[in-house]
């Protein structure tokens, strides 16, 4: 009874307001608003750009765009995975008070950050065409990309957010954790700076395949190897199914414990 | 176990135990496992209610009395599907609508009519079927005016008639309601009250708790008291009521207080 996970695909006006609430509550207390979000990578790749295009003098072509590829997907995921953990003890009154497909709570925030990501987007493409980047036809492998990053980003919420509720310690482990997996990910470097003995451990990190196959369809324009998609599709796949289930077993305590 | 068709609720050997931490021992690995795992952890247990059986027959007006801590809350919450019992049995052929605290799920920085959407799908309906009310949510509550505001602007009077106006326009057949009585001014709680008794005439379920006895002598058939987790009286409204205000006054009910720290961090 108290267990309703199997509601999550039937309420779908329910996750829409709950994704509605997130946004605008957002929006509705800070002055620039939409801004903000745009700030952090922005202000990323420009610290990036700096100290590997100029200082370490890393030579890859297009640089920037090299670079911001990445970054977007990643602030995506390191933003989705902060607001999924702490999100069922900041909604303790959906959590306590009323019955709904828990799931929706760290859902909603993730669907929120999804936003974020797709208009980040534009920026994006408006760097390359100021940096005269030719758009790859691999562009349209985009939305699955995108969809396997959702995948794997609502196993990963999925189980910060039930852990977070038992042990609060998962919210102080995640910053620190997501900077030294953020080393982790070839974001400022491409995979190949990666020792070849190395990357089938490399590529345990579901992020690391997902952030390459972004930079293959949008800015390299040449395809990634069979292994790369491959450890992407099995990590994010392992990752959501754990995540799933973890929620699942743990939801009925939820209200013992916030 | 099985209900008759006119039982719309049947709770038998009901128990709620909560375990009380350990955190000094830091067994953060040690404890996680053994939830996952489903392993007992040798820990003291509270119990917030022991061994809680009664059924509701449909149509049936049911109000729940009891000091704080006496687990009314809580079985409230198993009943709603929130919480989850640690044995017994707990079956609802109903479609509910809760409203354990009002205006639960509320959010501060959206307009009351968006939050009148939030609250309608969270009690389970669509956003059409909330289009559709909408009229009549708002001129129950009485917030014509205010409506288009942030709900941070209400009164603590006002987001509680919002919560209540939502709750009392979902389709439902059985109502769970806590301490929803005290919301509001005086003209309020007794449209409130009148709602609820033509809820009553129309053939509804309730289940009230209430802290507040006088509506419950109103709007129940048969109060259940309750007091350390356990039964300890059920029957008709006013005679029920009638015993446990007595006691209240005499003081004997206090002795539940420490029992509950558990059920004060509830409300």
């Amino acid at each position: 009874m108290a267990s309703s996970f199997s509601e999550t695909f039937t309420r779908p006006d329910l996750l829409r307001n709950l994704v509605w609430a997130e946004l605008t509550a957002r929006y509705k207390t800070t002055a620039f608003g939409v801004l903000w979000f745009i700030v952090n990578p922005m202000l990323m790749m420009g610290i990036l750009v700096l100290i590997f295009g100029r200082i370490v003098n890393l030579d890859i072509p297009n640089y920037p765009a090299f670079v911001l590829s990445a970054l977007l997907p990643w602030t995506f995921f390191s933003m989705g995975m902060t607001n999924a953990a702490t999100s069922l003890s900041r909604a303790a009154g959906l959590v306590k008070r009323v019955r709904i497909p828990r799931a929706f709570v760290p859902l909603s925030a993730l669907v929120a950050e999804l936003v974020h990501f797709l208009i980040s987007l534009v920026m994006l493409f408006a760097l390359m065409a100021l940096m005269h980047v030719r758009v790859s036809p691999l562009i349209v492998f985009l939305p699955v990309i995108i969809v396997l990053e959702m995948a794997f980003l609502i196993g990963a919420g999925l189980l910060v957010a039930s852990l977070n509720v038992l042990y609060r310690d998962v919210e102080h482990i995640l910053s620190p954790g997501l900077q030294a997996l953020f080393y982790f990910t070839p974001t400022f470097y491409p995979l190949s700076y990666v020792p070849k003995p190395w990357v089938r451990w490399y590529l345990m990190n579901p992020m690391a395949g997902i952030i390459e196959l972004y930079r293959n369809t949008l800015v390299a324009g040449w395809p990634a190897s069979k292994m790369v998609v491959e450890m992407a599709l099995i990590t994010s796949m392992v990752t959501l199914v754990a995540g799933i289930v973890i929620f699942r077993r743990l939801e009925p305590h939820f209200d013992d414990y916030i | 176990m099985r209900s008759r068709d006119d039982e719309i609720v049947v709770v038998e050997g009901l128990s709620k135990s909560y375990r009380v931490r350990n955190l000094e021992r830091q067994a953060m690995v040690e404890n996680l496992l053994r939830w996952i795992l489903g392993i007992d952890a040798r820990r003291k247990k509270i119990y917030a209610l022991n061994n809680v059986s009664f059924r509701v027959a449909r149509g049936e007006s049911l109000g729940i009395v009891g000091s704080n801590g006496s687990g009314k809350s809580t079985l409230l919450k198993i009943i709603a599907g929130i919480a989850a019992p640690s044995s017994g049995k707990v079956e609802v052929q109903a479609r509910v609508s809760t409203q354990l605290a009002l205006g639960s799920g509320f959010h501060p920085f959206l307009t009351g009519r968006e939050n009148i959407f939030l609250q309608g799908s969270i009690l389970g309906m669509t956003n059409r079927q909330i289009r559709a009310l909408m009229p009549a949510i708002i001129e129950f509550a009485g917030l014509e005016d205010a409506v288009d505001r942030q709900l941070w602007t209400y009164s603590h009077g006002m987001t509680s008639r919002l919560g209540f106006a939502v709750a009392v326009h979902v389709p439902f057949e059985l109502l769970l309601l806590d301490e929803a009585l005290g919301a509001g001014d005086h003209a309020f709680r007794d449209r409130c009250a009148q709602r609820l008794e033509s809820f009553r005439a129309a053939g509804a379920t309730m289940i009230i708790v209430s802290h507040g006895s006088e509506n419950l002598r109103l709007l129940c058939d048969r109060v259940m008291w309750m007091d350390h987790g356990e039964i300890r009286a059920v029957g008709p409204a006013v005679e029920i009521v009638d015993r446990y205000e007595e006691a209240v006054e005499s003081g004997a009910p206090l002795r539940g207080e420490f029992h509950g720290t558990r059920g004060a961090q509830i409300l």
